[in-house]
């Protein structure tokens, strides 16, 4: 139901990233094909004498600017997004949260909606993002001349990118903390929103003191146990183990408010 | 039903797009390389590493060659990258690790590889600190020893105020051993000295060895073994298992300065001087002084390991090698040399000293040569530090098709070579 909801703008985002990005790659190999060009028009000497070969990674590195762009807008729709999916049931047409919060199933039904549709359509964009890459290769490939082409590989193109270290490491690892911190975020968000529509004005309060101690006790054994330097207390897999269980205990935590708040608070 | 089919087509992309990412490897261009024995015993080589880079493709891409294969520094998890290191003493000493298994919590906070003392009555941790100053004349330095008796598993602390006020740079631990009952702790103490008038303060290096009784905790003695009043550097060279006991150490000076060449340039030479230190005796032995052919070496490497001490010396062209007998402070035989050429090689890139071995890194290609040649053939050799005798020789090679190894032979450079610490 969610999905099915926000799919024009899903499709809108997914769209806009390849015409954006295809136009970038496509853009830069044509640019980098005229100046050799010029350069064989100035000095009568073949190209490959002085430029390097062309290379698809060394492109998405030069036009990384315009591979950020959809990417950072598709970043803040749907953080806009993640308290849209709440207040628009609220302030949107006619009283689709009385009907919503009245329907004979259970309330969390609705809680989970939200949230695996958050998590579709950030998974789903990293995964066209990813798809994207062999296109744009193929793109660059057809229009850079054979015999001075560069073969490039998938991952380095998507590592020459600055944006993409963070949201698509090479370790699968990493890829796991940087979402799963996502993930906590998003929870502790719902939270702190379900407070707000709980408790109102008092609620703002609520949210974003809920929101800060989360953020105060995530950051804590980094500050806290020495994990920076040599002579901490802690072995650096206890500290590791601290900082798992409260990061589960704030999706136990968050979760929990986020459903006890939907059955028992929230009201329309 | 049309909906939930929406969801379902989006989320088998979502995971199928990424799950085929991550499951085809995200190391991109890296190529495998190997080792090829080309003679000797691979069994020699177990503890080297080749640290350097493939540099083919877009950029650079840092690498580790063993015998084992290649490890490139890409894949690395969150917990690796940002985390771990962080401890190296209990993640990168082999020695230390077992400490940690076997003490877990006496091993806690412990941040000074020369600080431990270990033999099969005694683990003993000492360090010491320097607070302040509160004023002027107030610089404190504290000995903190922590001895575990290994019968009982019972654990003393004990706590001793130096009482040195002098204004103190840096303190550092650089040996502990045990002689019977007494605890000897060698420091290095970097003092200021007061500032002539009109000029800026100098420093004094000191070495002390603080004797302190194991059972009391008390300060027997504060003996100054070596002091100097000048821009000087002060090392000590320990035994090469830090935890094992030794009843000596070397202690090393050494002051750079710029010599003339032949050709009329300019050059860096090394004044160094090595001693023997008995902790059982308290004497401090000079080591005979090298053939002055040495000194003109620009790499000096050290390791002492039980009372033979070995001095490798190195640069582009060759290598020698002069070994001492602690307990004697006697040469052992005479000084040995190797050139790049008798090893295999044209230049000599790299070299470490571990465990009775001596580990290098050559090129077949001469160090003269402006431009990196695309015939360079990059080998390591393992020798034994006493006889020079080769025990391994090893070429660095493709990992792949014949066609393409010469292509990716050329893409790779490796610039140095160490062995795993115990």
């Amino acid at each position: 139901m969610e999905i099915h909801r926000f799919r024009y703008i899903l499709f809108a985002l997914m769209g806009l990233t390849a015409l954006v990005q295809m136009c970038a790659i496509a853009f830069n190999a044509m640019g980098e094909i005229n100046e050799r060009n010029v350069y064989f028009e100035q000095t009568g000497r073949a190209p490959e004498e002085f430029f390097a070969a062309m290379s698809y990674t060394r492109a998405v590195q030069e036009t990384q600017f315009w591979f950020a762009v959809p990417v950072g807008l598709s970043i803040a729709v749907l953080v806009i997004y993640a308290f849209l999916i709440w207040y628009r049931d609220w302030f949107g047409r006619g009283t689709f949260a009385y009907r919503l919060l009245s329907l004979p199933s259970e309330r969390r039904n609705i809680y989970f909606a939200k949230l695996t549709a958050i998590l579709t359509f950030v998974f789903v964009l990293v995964g066209f993002q990813l798809l994207l890459m062999p296109i744009g290769r193929a793109i660059f490939a057809m229009i850079a001349p054979a015999d001075q082409l560069q073969p490039s590989y998938i991952a380095d193109a998507i590592f020459a990118n600055q944006v993409f270290k963070i949201l698509l490491p090479r370790s699968f690892a990493e890829f796991f903390v940087n979402y799963g911190l996502g993930i906590i975020s998003l929870l502790v968000l719902f939270a702190s929103i379900l407070l707000e529509r709980s408790y109102r004005w008092l609620g703002i309060v609520y949210g974003l003191a809920y929101a800060g101690f989360c953020a105060l006790l995530m950051v804590y054994p980094l500050l806290a146990l020495g994990l920076n330097y040599s002579t901490g207390y802690f072995y650096t897999e206890e500290a590791y183990a601290i900082q798992m269980a409260i990061d589960g205990l704030i999706v136990v935590a968050s979760v929990w408010l986020g459903l006890y708040l939907l059955k028992k608070k929230v009201s329309v | 039903m049309k909906r939930y089919l929406l969801s379902m087509a989006l989320g088998v992309f979502a995971v199928g797009s990424i799950g085929a990412y991550y499951a085809s490897g995200t190391e991109g261009d890296a190529p495998r390389y190997k080792l090829t024995t080309l003679q000797g015993d691979a069994g020699e080589a177990a503890k080297m590493r080749l640290s350097g880079s493939y540099i083919g493709g877009v950029g650079s891409k840092a690498l580790e060659l063993t015998v084992d294969g290649t490890k490139y520094q890409l894949t690395q998890s969150f917990y690796e990258k940002y985390l771990k290191d962080n401890r190296y003493l209990t993640s990168r000493y082999e020695e230390m690790k077992a400490l940690k298994r076997e003490h877990r919590d006496f091993m806690r906070a412990r941040s000074n590889v020369d600080s431990f003392y270990k033999d099969s009555e005694w683990l003993i941790y000492a360090d010491i600190f320097l607070y302040g100053p509160r004023g002027v004349y107030d610089w404190r330095t504290e000995l903190k020893m922590d001895v575990l008796e290994e019968a009982t598993g019972h654990v003393r602390k004990y706590r001793i105020e130096l009482g040195d006020s002098k204004p103190t740079h840096w303190v550092r631990v650089q040996d502990v051993q045990r002689i019977g009952d007494e605890v000897h702790i060698l420091a290095e103490v970097r003092l200021q000295d007061a500032p002539a008038a009109g000029n800026v303060a100098g420093t004094t290096a000191d070495f002390h060895d603080y004797v302190v009784d194991l059972r009391s905790g008390e300060l027997l003695r504060n003996n100054v073994l070596v002091s100097e009043k000048s821009e000087i550097n002060l090392s000590t060279i320990s035994n090469e298992v830090r935890s094992q006991p030794s009843e000596y150490v070397v202690l090393r000076s050494n002051k750079s300065r710029t010599v003339r060449s032949e050709g009329g340039g300019e050059a860096v030479a090394l004044d160094d001087h090595f001693w023997s230190y008995s902790y059982r005796t308290g004497k401090l032995t000079p080591l005979p002084e090298p053939s002055p052919g040495l000194s003109a070496y620009s790499n000096i490497q050290s390791e002492l390991s039980g009372e033979l001490f070995t001095i490798l010396y190195s640069d582009r062209g060759s290598l020698a090698i002069a070994r001492y007998n602690v307990a004697t402070g006697a040469q052992e035989q005479g000084e040995l040399t190797l050139t790049a050429e008798q090893l295999g090689g044209q230049s000599i890139h790299s070299v470490s000293l571990a465990q009775n071995r001596v580990y290098v890194l050559l090129t077949t290609e001469s160090s003269n040569k402006t431009r990196i040649s695309d015939g360079r053939q990059l080998v390591a050799v393992v020798l034994d530090a006493g006889s020079g005798e080769l025990l391994y020789k090893g070429e660095a090679a493709y990992d792949g098709p014949a066609e393409k190894a010469d292509e990716f032979r050329k893409n790779l450079w490796l610039t140095n070579v160490n062995a795993d610490r115990l």
